[in-house]
């Protein structure tokens, strides 16, 4: 039977599929190991690349999504700051105060009648104080824009890891000009590392200041 | 001869008898050997071609997968650049943003408010380099003589700074000091300033124009005393991880080595605003048409109770985002 097996094996040896003459042609005990060894390389290196690309890519994406995360602060401060109003008297960030808005009339918006304009000016001449031991000054002792400090610092959150955080100071206290840090703290490989922004400010309500 | 040809026809005879024979035992052996050697030959062969089939079929597989992984990392790379590049581009134009700011209130500034109507702004700079020109007290420039300043009211010198060990005359006189960084804005050795720790910025473009949009003149020309002008700033934002500064960390130190090697890690953006710059007298709030102040300002430069006509830049009336480089 065997002896009649093999030309028929033999003959089809060149044809796919056919593997009943493979057994009898022993077994190799290298080549499995050096296949083995190398897909354990390759493997290796594979997993190590895709580590690695995939920390960078989760490092550049909490960088990123924290620096999304200032910005869209910086755009709701900057919008505090241009709809900040004094049509309550002692300045407001609630333009539910004002009987005009600023589309309708800026004028009447930032200096809404005449008479309450002397006291607008009188308040424009008495700056912020500077912080005891500091060269900054405190926008929350001013007489126009405190209200706006304080509702600035509000939006941000006390702990930077939280959330943003929020720091501003007059740097140049005659103009109001609010130099304002924004800081968000991240992990990246396990490691706190802070993002820091600035936004230089200047409500628009300064503007009618002399 | 003869013998010979007879003997090798018998033997041939004999020969195909049995091995045309199924029984018979000599032609089973020699298909039996041939049999034995054609399967030797081709079974070393098979072994040959078994192992190097093996061996090339793990290292095709190795390749592909390895080629397939560092096409998927190209990918992954590719897509974190341009988060890296977003974000970058965000830095400078925050900078931008932050430089039209600090230009706009360093206009504005007490001691430069004078500078839009009282001089053109092709001479702001060379008036400051050649400073014996200027009306000189202590250490301060400004545009007022003596006379003019002493003559002023209270109101127009009132935010009254400095320190303990200046005289009387040289702190009242303070706020009326022109600064270089508004002086130096027009020309194109405007200064660049610190507006973040990465980020800094520097004036790039500097036009004026009256209220029909018609061009001032920065050889002769001065904004109206009486009616809106405008003025338009371009500011170049920078990021740059590795931007030196001077020691007062206001100011780029543009001139070190530093800055040229790290110029190349450079990303700008380019922002530009236009601004409407009011006419108004100094201590008051703006006057009709401009607010409700009843002080007004005069085509001669005067108003009433002793004050003067300053320009106040205000508003943001137009914007645009003009072009980045990384």
């Amino acid at each position: 039977m065997m002896l009649s097996l093999r030309p028929r094996c033999l003959d089809s040896l060149s044809r796919p599929g056919r593997m009943i003459c493979i057994d009898r042609q022993g077994f190799s005990l290298i080549e499995p190991i050096i296949s083995s060894v190398l897909l354990l390389i390759g493997a290796i290196q594979i997993a190590t690349l895709f580590d690695i690309n995939m920390r960078a890519v989760e490092n550049s994406r909490a960088i990123n999504s924290a620096d999304l995360e200032i910005h869209v602060m910086i755009d709701k401060v900057r919008n505090l700051g241009s709809s900040y109003n004094w049509c309550n008297g002692s300045g407001s960030v609630n333009t539910a105060n004002c009987t005009k808005h600023i589309s309708e009339d800026a004028q009447a918006f930032y200096s809404p009648s005449s008479d309450r304009l002397s006291d607008f000016v009188a308040s424009c001449k008495d700056p912020a104080t500077q912080f005891s031991g500091s060269r900054n000054f405190d926008p929350s002792k001013d007489k126009i824009i405190s209200n706006l400090s304080n509702s600035v610092n509000a939006l941000g959150n006390a702990d930077s890891s939280e959330g943003v955080k929020i720091t501003s100071v007059f740097e140049d206290e005659k103009i109001r000009r609010f130099k304002i840090s924004f800081e968000r703290s991240i992990d990246i490989n396990g490691e706190p590392r802070t993002l820091k922004r600035w936004l230089y400010l200047i409500p628009d309500l300064a503007n009618w200041c002399p | 001869m003869k013998f010979v040809a007879v003997s090798i026809a018998v033997l041939t005879r004999q020969f195909r008898r049995f091995s045309k024979s199924p029984g018979a035992i000599g032609g089973r052996m020699v298909r039996q050997k041939n049999s034995r050697f054609l399967h030797l030959v081709l079974q070393s062969r098979v072994r040959r071609r078994s192992a190097g089939f093996s061996l090339i079929l793990v290292f095709l597989m190795v390749l592909t997968v390895l080629t397939t992984t560092l096409s998927i990392n190209s990918r992954l790379i590719a897509g974190q650049y341009a988060e890296s590049l977003q974000a970058k581009l965000r830095m400078a134009r925050n900078a931008a943003e932050n430089g039209l700011i600090l230009a706009s209130s360093e206009l504005n500034k007490p001691g430069n408010r004078l500078l839009l109507g009282n001089l053109p702004s092709s001479q702001w700079a060379s008036r400051w380099d050649q400073q014996q020109e200027w009306p000189v007290k202590g250490n301060y420039y400004s545009l007022l003589s003596d006379n003019e300043f002493n003559s002023l009211s209270y109101e127009c010198k009132k935010y009254v700074t400095g320190s303990a060990s200046d005289s009387d005359y040289d702190r009242r006189r303070r706020p009326f000091q022109v600064t270089e960084q508004a002086v130096r804005m027009p020309t194109s050795a405007s200064l660049q300033l610190e507006t973040g720790e990465t980020q800094s910025s520097r004036i790039v473009g500097f036009k004026l124009y009256d209220k029909d949009y018609n061009l001032i003149s920065s050889e002769n020309g001065k904004v109206s005393a009486t009616e809106k002008s405008y003025l338009v700033l371009v500011a170049q934002g920078y990021y740059n991880s590795s931007t030196p500064y001077q020691s007062d960390r206001w100011r780029v130190d543009t001139t070190s080595a530093q800055y040229a090697a790290s110029a190349y890690k450079t990303t700008r953006f380019v922002l530009q605003q236009e601004y409407e710059v009011i006419p108004r007298c100094c201590g008051s709030s703006f006057a009709e048409p401009f607010g409700t102040d009843t002080v007004k300002p005069q085509s001669s430069l005067k108003c009433q109770d002793n004050k003067i006509v300053e320009w106040y830049v205000r508003g943001t009336t137009r914007a645009s985002a003009h072009n980045s480089k990384l």
